[in-house]
């Protein structure tokens, strides 16, 4: 290697990130998370400047006027994790729960896949620690996922984290200087153990500064919480699982020529939450968008929404998302062009329609069948475009 | 922020924002960690958008956010690394996915084997085209703590393994079309 030089490693550089597909630009994501970011900081703020008297007023009125927003209560946790609860306790006064659930298909069909759930809602798949770490990342075990937007949990945020088998508690440390310790409980979801810990804690500690599990005699430390917010139901991981999950829950779930323009729909399950990636080309160009979405249980009928497309190839707009995984057949009937019949592909046990519709044109109706031909559902409650 | 305020972020988002995505791929070498990286980065800008854009140089803002949220993932990352024990948990050989998804080239999984400021200071002196005075201010560090840093780096990639499976100048692995796999 010794011709590899600066100029080589330059010009390989600029080829290699040059050559980079970039999809475009996330303004209404960025700017919600800098919105979110904001409004904390100005609370932050504001709530020093008031502290002491809010202190003050707390104290006097908190009882008779029941929990102030933000209050977050962690209940002991159960060791037999009833339901796949590993924590639970209220905020502001409603109960939540951190539980792990199967997001797959129906019980009974041979596919699991765990994810940690927050009140039955915004899953975050779960992955067997791996020990040793793989060299291109850290392992599970240490590398927790926070919410930082809780939808229906303003001013709240979440943590959980796998935990190694020898470990008795979890304790955090917040910025303002306070501190939480709970105990992990073991799992079982899917033919495999979990050990995990989890709390809710209100954004008025401020972030998590370290956290550490461990032993009365041992500590095993761990990582801190993210700078920034998160998309709602959006969990942010820092955890080495990809490989594991791009072999195992990604999947093309439509293709086809729509007005002159060729697509294709994928969809991947991981760290990122639900997300669907759209490709497309026509008359020499080509583009890329993606989606990501709070991961969900599947729906008893259809979970779809609308997908981005890349600008400017044929005009078309997209849907993708969730069906009942009992649906063999979909057609979806539009405003001013002939139906589609859509087949769920099944991905990892979840079964999933994406299709393009043409410019000018809405969904009406969306009709699931049976493997029979019996009629499942009808809806025409299809988000709009 | 009101309406212009809004209008200009948005420009100033759509002008950036491939420049950001493809500098934190370098430094990170994951495409999802990479947008990701950059959406904190220019999220961060939006909170403070009055100082940024009143700020000498607001690119060197928003690449110092994104390197500081890089810096913040790795440190994470080295102390978790640190704190397993091998005993922990099950033993589970993992394939590197780079190779699975062919979205990593050689360059690109020798740059890995580097050190987090090492990575840096190649991704920022190499791809950037920064001084080392630049550099520098951007890592909190001397250009010749650059310099060094830059010198090490060569001399590893030189001696990786990863690029001598590939000659000098070899295109990237073709990427997968439509993405079914």
């Amino acid at each position: 290697m010794s011709e590899f030089d600066e100029r080589t490693l330059r010009q390989q550089l600029h080829e290699e990130l040059g050559s980079v597909e970039i999809s475009p630009a996330p303004v209404i994501a960025v700017t919600r998370r800098g919105r979110a970011a904001r409004a904390r900081r100005r609370a932050l703020v504001g709530g020093v400047a008031v502290a002491a008297a809010a202190a003050v007023l707390a104290a006097n009125f908190a009882t008779a006027r029941g929990p102030a927003r933000g209050t977050v209560t962690t209940n002991p946790a159960s060791t037999n994790a009833p339901h796949g609860v590993f924590a639970s306790g209220t905020a502001d006064g409603k109960p939540w729960q951190l539980a792990v659930r199967n997001i797959d298909a129906d019980p009974g069909t041979p596919w699991c896949v765990p994810a940690v759930m927050l009140n039955g809602r915004d899953g975050d798949v779960l992955f067997k620690a791996q020990n040793p770490a793989p060299s291109y990342a850290p392992p599970t075990f240490g590398n927790p996922a926070f919410l930082t937007t809780i939808p229906g949990f303003p001013g709240v945020s979440a943590v959980f984290t796998q935990l190694p088998p020898r470990a008795t508690k979890l304790t955090a440390t917040f910025l303002n200087g306070t501190w939480l310790a709970v105990r992990p409980v073991w799992v079982s979801a899917c033919g495999q153990r979990f050990h995990l810990a989890g709390f809710l804690f209100a954004d008025s500690r401020r972030a998590v500064t370290q956290l550490i599990s461990g032993t009365s005699n041992e500590q095993f430390f761990a990582s801190s919480g993210p700078g920034g917010g998160s998309p709602a139901g959006l969990w942010t991981n820092f955890d080495g699982s990809r490989a594991d999950l791009r072999a195992g829950t990604s999947g093309l779930i439509g293709q086809g020529t729509t007005n002159g323009a060729y697509w294709t729909i994928m969809e991947g399950l991981g760290l990122a939450g639900q997300c669907y990636i759209v490709r497309a080309r026509a008359k020499g160009t080509a583009g890329r968008d993606q989606q990501c979405l709070p991961v969900a249980l599947p729906p008893s009928v259809a979970a779809l929404g609308p997908v981005p497309f890349p600008d400017g190839i044929g005009g078309l707009s997209g849907y993708a998302g969730l069906v009942s995984p009992r649906a063999a057949k979909v057609i979806v009937t539009l405003s001013a062009a002939p139906a589609l019949t859509v087949t769920p592909v099944n991905v990892a046990g979840r079964a999933y329609v994406a299709f393009a519709v043409p410019p000018g044109c809405q969904v009406t109706r969306m009709r699931l069948f049976d493997s029979a031909g019996r009629l499942l559902a009808s809806t025409t409650k299809v988000p709009p475009q | 922020m009101n309406a212009s305020d809004g209008e200009r972020f948005d420009e100033f988002m759509a002008s950036r924002w491939p420049g950001l995505v493809r500098l934190a791929f370098g430094l990170t070498g994951d495409r999802w960690l990479a947008e990701d990286l950059a959406q904190t980065a220019l999220a961060s800008a939006y909170a403070a958008w009055w100082r940024v854009r009143r700020a000498d140089d607001p690119d060197a803002y928003v690449r110092r956010i994104l390197i500081n949220a890089s810096k913040s993932r790795f440190r994470r990352n080295r102390v978790s690394e640190r704190a397993s024990g091998p005993g922990d948990l099950a033993d589970a050989a993992v394939e590197d996915p780079a190779a699975e998804v062919g979205e990593r080239s050689a360059l690109l999984a020798a740059l890995a084997e580097l050190p987090p400021r090492q990575r840096a200071v190649v991704v920022l002196r190499y791809w950037e085209d920064m001084s080392d005075a630049q550099v520098g201010a951007l890592l909190g560090c001397s250009a010749g703590t650059v310099r060094s840093q830059a010198a090490r780096a060569l001399a590893k990639l030189r001696a990786s393994a990863k690029l001598s499976e590939s000659e000098p100048g070899d295109p990237a692995p073709p990427r997968q079309p439509g993405g079914a796999r």
